[in-house]
């Protein structure tokens, strides 16, 4: 959907997520690598645990689908091979700390005088204003500032992040957003681009607005809970142990809530399990008023039925029950849910120089016009399509292309 | 020099009938940077944004909701029996009206209201819809119900989520599917639209909750899909960092991170405590020591962190380059972040029931096409204005949908 746009991207690990979702949607997307490779090549897990720049599996996560060629943009040299590759670029990504950009000469007023369409979208750790625009970040870091780690873990015990790297993918998911809403505007309107300020601190502050209409109205704070509800008025456990491993299920207010709990409350009478939800009225059952002591014995009971089945078979009586219990699903189940496969979401992607093929996330969603978007092309080598760009598109001859390379400028 | 600003996607035209927060929050966006949104809505079974809490007391019950704001600003709102025909024939001629049409209602109740993407078609051969579900809007998936947390947890970034060795943690309520999936469901608004720009050709999207969250296992799935290994919970721990956590500050459960790279954020951390003589032993020295006596390691970096309050922690740490910020709740967000205020993460809206109060902007802020956040509105307040003015019908058949309860 996205083909005949042109990304070069400059970002590291913490904006690679932008391009891989633009190069997913068909752009064309050319990674810029230092010479000798991005940084997150170093990164394990490796394919087969060999440390190898060719081999990590952390790079190819989200480079899969883009091209690669490598240069260096500080000299004025290597500049001045940027500048004319921002001539047929419509998308430029970079992470570079603040200011860095323009201090090389090729800050956004610099790249839109050599193309008034460039849309410069920046990842920066806090963004390219405020007294923080200097502090240095991480996706630990970002989870912290950003609120989330404090709602998360045991009382008494550090707060936690979530998924490894769960802030770059929302900055990154936010960068690409913001690129297309530029890029609609230029392509749709006025025919220039602009500069897309995206930060790390605001996407996870933004991802907790949930909190902040509460706080305002209801002066709550909400502090980590470990496997119970963070909000201050359902004090109900969320995950619960099973057989071989978790299950969750919340005990929620309004009707579906209701209709949820009645329906689980059925469930564990006819297995036999006794204890308060046999007393209560589920018509006019409000969590919020109910008593510690209900709400633990309700608790229990739950806990009684999980404990005697898998998360596979809770899942599979739950749903012909319609209750809203799921399973935690570990990475192989994942891998064999049904309805991603019966969306052939996991694609194949061959590795020749591996002599192997590796499954990846496909689709972002399906369309019914367009099935062959998904690259199915691997993620670039260190300077992979260097000959294809600089001599292909640029017309340098190969012996210049030799020079730069010995320079170590490309 | 001053210039009028024209909004990103003006003239963009859009109709939804969403539930919660996924199509809401998707058109949401589009709202903000200038699209013209038309909600569908009942005042029989409202969306439940409408009666989140917290409400304020005193005002008519499905407008007194100001979470309903976060997810709907600037919107029209139409209220509609869709039980009716007639109410089925407005939706089909806002349907035309609209660029895009943008839906999560549980998977088949368009088809069934004759409303599906086939029967959208035929009126409109360009149309472009975009279904929203948890897992689907076929086969097995077409079951899966949830909210945002159930989703978390068949994704695996459930699973991902707490201490090492211990059982999975997650921070209760919805949040990250939620967000994660509107945010691509807007990308997928956009990718439609462009796609019709340069082919002519509309179609359907079928996006999920669930795949989204997938997405984003990164090399934990590739760990497993390449090397067979599946991977387990390390909490706050990094196999490339250290130290690498939360430690504990001065005051009452209060907490700053500290995420140590390379070499040179070790060499200015050491520095920023005044280099004891423990960061020079060799335990400590390199990366891969200071991984194998991590447990020791975090014991002498909270000795030196409980001496100050987060704040200066992280402000002492920034100012020689080492990466460190304080765990933040909501009310200091909302209060003393520096960045949200200078940057605008939070905006004033003035709704005309409930007053003054914030709505969140975007994290990412264009430079030449700023958003701008208005309130939500109020159920069914622009039933007039799109039943005459945007579908042009008489004043006549307004009052007879009005009496036949058709604007429910």
């Amino acid at each position: 959907m996205l083909s005949g746009l042109r990304v070069l991207d400059l970002a590291n690990a913490t904006g690679s997520f932008c391009g891989y979702l633009l190069a997913r949607l068909g752009a064309d997307v050319v990674k810029v690598e230092e010479p000798g490779g991005d940084a997150a090549r170093k990164f394990g897990p490796f394919f087969k645990d060999s440390p190898d720049p060719e081999k990590s599996l952390y790079w190819f996560a989200y480079n899969v689908g883009k091209k690669g060629i490598t240069l260096k943009i500080d000299p004025p040299e290597g500049r001045r091979i940027f500048e004319r590759l921002v001539k047929n670029t419509d998308i430029v990504i970079e992470t570079y700390p603040v200011g860095y950009m323009d201090s090389i000469g090729l800050g956004y007023q610099a790249l839109s005088a050599i193309n008034p369409g460039i849309i410069l979208t920046s990842i920066t750790p806090f963004g390219q204003t405020g007294p923080y625009k200097h502090y240095k970040s991480s996706d630990l870091v970002a989870m912290a500032t950003g609120g989330m780690m404090a709602l998360c873990g045991d009382p008494g015990k550090p707060p936690l992040r979530l998924n490894p790297d769960h802030a770059y993918y929302q900055a990154g998911t936010n960068a690409a957003l913001g690129t297309l809403i530029a890029n609609y505007n230029r392509e749709m309107i006025s025919g220039k681009g602009q500069h897309v300020d995206v930060s790390m601190h605001d996407s996870i502050v933004r991802e907790n607005n949930m909190w902040a209409y509460r706080w305002e109205f209801l002066h709550t704070v909400p502090n980590r809970a470990g496997n119970m509800q963070v909000r201050e008025d359902l004090r109900t456990r969320l995950i619960y142990p099973c057989r071989d491993g978790f299950v969750v299920f919340y005990v929620d207010t309004g009707r579906v809530g209701r209709r949820d709990l009645k329906a689980l409350a059925q469930w564990i009478h006819d297995e036999g399990i006794e204890g308060v939800l046999d007393r209560l009225n589920l018509d006019t059952f409000h969590a919020p008023a109910a008593s510690d002591e209900v709400l633990k014995g309700i608790t229990n009971q739950i806990l009684s039925l999980t404990g005697r089945y898998t998360k596979k078979e809770l899942e599979e009586k739950a749903a012909k029950r319609g209750v809203m219990l799921r399973a935690v699903k570990d990475i192989q189940d994942v891998l064999n849910y049904e309805p991603l496969a019966f969306r052939n979401f996991f694609v194949d992607v061959e590795h020749p120089e591996l002599s192997t093929s590796i499954k990846f996330p496909g689709h972002l969603f399906k369309s019914s016009e367009v099935q062959d978007d998904i690259p199915k092309r691997r993620a670039p080598r260190i300077g992979e399509h260097n000959k294809e760009v600089y001599c292909g598109e640029l017309g340098l001859a190969e012996q210049e292309l030799a020079r730069y390379q010995c320079s170590g400028i490309i | 020099m001053a210039q009028q600003k024209v909004p990103a996607l003006k003239g963009l035209k859009v109709l939804e009938w969403g539930i919660a927060q996924f199509a809401p929050a998707a058109t949401r966006c589009l709202s903000d940077f200038g699209a013209q949104v038309i909600k569908i809505e009942s005042t029989e079974t409202p969306d439940v944004l409408r009666q989140l809490q917290p409400q304020v007391k005193g005002l008519p019950p499905l407008d007194n909701a100001p979470g309903f704001t976060h997810f709907n600003t600037g919107k029209m709102s139409l209220t509609l029996d869709l039980s009716q025909p007639r109410g089925v024939d407005i939706f089909k001629r806002l349907a035309v009206w609209a660029d895009i049409v943008v839906q999560n209602q549980r998977p088949g109740a368009m088809e069934k209201l004759g409303l599906g993407y086939e029967d959208l078609k035929k009126l409109k051969p360009d149309i472009i819809m975009v279904n929203g579900s948890v897992a689907g809007q076929e086969g097995p998936g077409k079951k899966v119900r949830g909210w945002g947390f159930h989703t978390s947890a068949i994704s695996g970034v459930t699973f991902l989520t707490g201490y090492p060795g211990k059982e999975p943690l997650f921070p209760g309520w919805n949040v990250p599917a939620d967000v994660l999936g509107s945010l691509f469901l807007t990308i997928a608004c956009l990718a439609a639209l462009r796609y019709k720009a340069r082919t002519g050709k509309g179609q359907c999207i079928d996006a999920t909750q669930l795949e989204p969250m997938v997405h984003i296992l990164g090399a934990s799935l590739l760990d497993l899909t390449a090397n067979g290994r599946p991977q387990e919970r390390i909490g706050n721990r990094h196999p490339y960092a250290s130290p690498h956590g939360a430690f504990r500050c001065k005051g009452d459960d209060q907490w700053c991170t500290i995420a140590v790279f390379s070499d040179e954020e070790w060499r200015a951390f050491c520095e920023v405590l005044g280099n004891p003589a423990w960061t020079r032993e060799a335990a400590f020295a390199t990366l891969e020591s200071r991984k194998k006596n991590e447990d020791e390691l975090e014991k002498k970096v909270e000795e030196w962190t409980l001496n100050y309050p987060p704040q200066e922690v992280m402000d002492r740490l920034q100012s020689k380059g080492v990466p460190a910020g304080k765990v933040q709740r909501i009310n200091e967000i909302m209060t003393i972040d520096p960045q949200v205020k200078q940057r605008g993460v939070y905006r004033e809206v003035n709704h005309p029931l409930i007053g003054r109060f914030l709505a969140p902007a975007w994290p990412f802020i264009l430079s030449e096409t700023p958003c701008e956040i208005r309130h939500g509105p109020l159920i069914g307040q622009d039933n007039n204005r799109i039943i005459t003015e945007i579908l042009g019908m008489s004043d006549a058949e307004l009052v007879e949908l009005v009496n036949s309860k058709v604007l429910s």
